[in-house]
């Protein structure tokens, strides 16, 4: 079964590669079995992902690499959702990008299938991480949404023309998805850790950062609701808001120690 | 007022306080938080100082931090005055009010007809006002950002309350004792278990909880993640440990102590029978106080010092009803610690018949030093390696009179008996509970509601956004607060209809 997981990892990079080339040479018929593949990918993903959930018997998200072989699977996901609201080749070559980055991340994390400790084995546990994946992966797909913003922005794209404008409310809309769900995130957590450890915020370095996450994208929401910034600016903020989540997610677990190293 | 009022109603003061408060956050993460002083003296010699004097160790707890997050709520507090009374505005503009507007975008002929359309299929509501047409929907979405301001300024309000007010302790438990907090609330644990029945380790003890007004919960079990509530005190399952005890019980039956000498077995039984309550008499042995005394200074004179002590402790057992004897008998015997009252009117001291000994290390347990036990240690697992009923057992070693056995692994409720004395073996589990007594029961019930109120609040601010659009013939307006969206879906539906055109 692991092969299906490097195959789905495989099949993320090489869409990137074919989409890239077919934007290079200008070639639409590339630019589909870009999506072919990274379709075929994301089917071999899902595959494994649910294989996994039934071996260990419970949502597989629980440790650095499921985490991320989870978010990962979350992208593709989104962007299906989403394709009613904007055409998927505005932001391909990056949520390909997004896709294989994080997969190829999960590779180099330890697979093992462990059991869950004690303290991991709660209703919310679903809730709480699987929340968190989606959030995450959703902030990500805002961020190329962004991305394409700014890029459409170098070419010369007048901010206000329909396109630029759809464009930066999409980004507002996932990041607002997002946000309501690192918020429910947040919440689950404190309403778990009151019932694992007794106090609903304990100041644990997970808890820091995921309350950092949450200022940073408070403040891009008062920052866009007061209509005081322009849609680079935002769209730029959106990008840069993400080393947060991917510190939170990952960096907090690799250098400092808390209630949260699961591994 | 208004002058002071005015600065905190700014976003950008809020957002700069937020930023702040991310850095802090940040910074703080550089640093273990929370240890002791000394643990920074010795891992950051050169920062110490600096540490020290900055409150860097603590950085949630410090001065500036309590200022930072007292000056955020007070922005939010203003802030949220303001929103509630720009909700009311907002939510009581009549439909001839909204007509009134000027129009902004220009219609072609015909195209009011799609707008209705599109203002049907999004289920607006349709008020016509003369020539005007006025849609709208969602009007509590008014109140979006007031519930969601007002939920998180309860949630830190609430949340700081939940981290300040309980009292929470650690207490170790052993199966089948029970623990008594300040407050005269007492937790007995009825039994522990390592395993599930699939035998994945899931630690979990059985407790029932006694308030100080005498209320007694049902027995529950707690385990990590699911703790028991019961009035205003919270029991979570903690931690757990092994620690050995023994009872040690003399073979001979119940031995009574008496004031009056006992002048035959008939008369024995008749006052255990009679008057004192006693179940099995046969089982009781009777001894005056004298006799008692004499018989162990005859035995050993070295003993005289012990048995004055025994003699003191280990008072009479028994009183006659309705004499005066009784009554002093009574009062003498409440004054010894340890007595436990029996039934009826019969006292007696528990340590003289048995006697329970905790093992945490090799010990010898004898009476005469010759005969008796040797606790060698205890051990987790199964003395079988039968992993499925792992739990701990004893090894000990019998010895009689001066000879040593081979070492024998027991299980928890087994007994020996060696010389005079029955030894069984408690069961080893000590579970540690963590105890969270809080200032009143439903504490937990507000701030986990005022977080549920965060979300809802969201949810209106982002996904129930209000529609206001009011049109003529000529043109149409989106009004309200966050016009955005239904401006660009109009303009989208507008535009791709000329188009087909
Ligand atoms: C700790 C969290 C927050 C603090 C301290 C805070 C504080 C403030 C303050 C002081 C204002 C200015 C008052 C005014 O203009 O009426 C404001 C406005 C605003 N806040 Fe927040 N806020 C917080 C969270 C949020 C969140 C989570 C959102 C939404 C996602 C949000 C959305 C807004 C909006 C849209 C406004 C502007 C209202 C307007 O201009 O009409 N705030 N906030």
């Amino acid at each position: 079964m692991k092969t299906l997981f490097f195959a789905s990892m495989i099949l993320y990079a090489l869409a990137l590669l074919i989409q890239l080339i077919g934007i290079l040479g200008k070639k639409d018929s590339f630019k589909k079995a870009a999506w072919a593949s990274y379709l075929l990918g994301f089917g071999a993903h899902l595959v494994y992902f649910v294989w996994r959930g039934l071996v260990a018997q419970r949502l597989p998200l629980a440790s650095q690499f499921e985490f991320a072989c989870g978010l990962a699977l979350c992208i593709p996901v989104v962007l299906l959702l989403a394709r009613n609201r904007m055409d998927l080749n505005w932001i391909a070559v990056t949520g390909m990008a997004a896709t294989a980055l994080i997969q190829g991340y999960a590779s180099l994390q330890r697979m093992e299938i462990n059991e869950l400790m004690p303290a991991l084995r709660s209703f919310w546990f679903t809730f709480h991480i699987g929340a968190a994946a989606l959030s995450y992966s959703i902030f990500l797909v805002a961020a190329c949404v962004a991305a394409r913003y700014v890029l459409q922005h170098k070419k010369g794209e007048a901010e206000d023309s329909l396109r630029m404008r759809q464009l930066e409310y999409l980004s507002f809309r996932l990041t607002a998805l997002g946000y309501l769900l690192l918020t429910a995130v947040i919440v689950i957590g404190a309403v778990w850790a009151e019932a694992a450890w007794s106090a609903y915020w304990t100041w644990d370095p997970k808890e820091v950062w995921a309350l950092i996450t949450w200022i940073i994208y408070t403040v891009y929401f008062h920052q866009r609701l007061s209509r005081e910034r322009s849609g680079l600016w935002l769209s730029w903020y959106v990008i840069l808001a993400v080393p947060a989540f991917l510190f939170t997610f990952a960096g907090v677990n690799k250098l400092i120690p808390g209630l949260h190293s699961y591994g | 007022m208004k002058r002071v009022l005015r600065p905190l109603l700014s976003m950008r003061l809020a957002n700069t306080l937020l930023g702040i408060l991310a850095l802090l956050c940040g910074l703080s993460s550089l640093l273990p938080q929370g240890r002791e002083l000394p643990f920074y003296a010795e891992n950051y010699p050169r920062a110490y100082t600096l540490i020290y004097r900055t409150h860097f160790y603590d950085v949630f707890n410090s001065w500036y931090f309590a200022l930072l997050l007292g000056l955020l709520c007070l922005s939010m507090l203003v802030c949220t005055a303001n929103m509630f009374r720009r909700a009311l505005r907002n939510g009581r503009q009549t439909a001839e009010e909204a007509a009134a507007l000027p129009k902004t975008e220009p219609l072609e002929p015909g195209q009011l007809e799609e707008l209705r359309r599109w203002a049907a299929s999004k289920h607006c509501k349709e008020e016509q006002i003369g020539q005007s047409y006025v849609f709208r929907k969602n009007r509590l979405g008014y109140w979006g950002l007031f519930v969601l301001h007002l939920s998180i300024l309860l949630v830190v309000a609430f949340g700081v309350f939940a981290l300040v007010l309980p009292k929470v302790s650690d207490l170790d438990c052993r199966v089948g004792e029970s623990v008594e907090l300040d407050d005269g609330t007492q937790i007995a644990v009825d039994s522990f278990r390592l395993y599930d029945e699939s035998g994945k380790l899931d630690y979990a003890s059985r407790i029932r909880i006694t308030l100080p007004d005498g209320r007694e919960s049902p027995a529950q079990e707690i385990k990590v993640n699911y703790p028991m509530s019961f009035g205003s005190v919270k029991v979570f399952q903690w931690e757990y440990g092994v620690s050995g005890a023994v009872i040690a019980s003399p073979q001979a039956q119940i031995i009574a102590y008496v004031d009056e000498k006992i002048e035959d077995e008939e008369t024995a039984r008749a006052i255990g029978e009679e008057l004192l309550k006693l179940e099995n008499v046969e089982s009781v042995k009777f001894i005056s106080r004298r006799e008692a005394y004499e018989q162990l200074i005859q035995r050993d004179p070295s003993l005289t010092e012990m048995a004055d002590e025994t003699m003191l402790r280990h008072r009479f057992v028994l009183g006659l009803k309705d004499t005066e004897r009784l009554e002093e008998t009574l009062a003498e015997a409440e004054k010894i610690p340890g007595v436990a009252k029996a039934k009826g009117n019969i006292y007696r001291t528990l340590d003289i018949f048995q006697q329970r000994i905790d093992l945490s290390e090799p010990a010898f347990l004898s009476e005469d030093g010759l005969s008796g036990l040797m606790f060698l240690g205890l051990y987790e697992g199964h003395p079988e390696g039968k992993e499925e009923e792992s739990t701990a057992f004893y090894r000990i070693q019998v010895v009689s009179d001066g000879l040593e056995m081979p070492a024998v692994d027991i299980l928890p409720g087994e007994s020996v008996s060696v010389g005079d004395w029955d030894y069984v073996f408690q069961d080893p589990w000590v579970t540690g509970l963590r105890v969270k007594q809080m200032p009143f029961p439903y504490a937990n019930s507000l701030l986990e509601a005022a977080m549920v109120l965060m979300l809802v609040g969201l949810f209106l601010c982002f996904f129930l956004q209000p529609v206001l659009v009011c049109a003529d013939e000529t043109g149409y307006t989106v009004a309200g607060p966050r016009p955005e969206k239904t401006r660009l879906e109009l303009r989208r539906r507008l535009r791709k209809e000329a188009e087909e055109k």
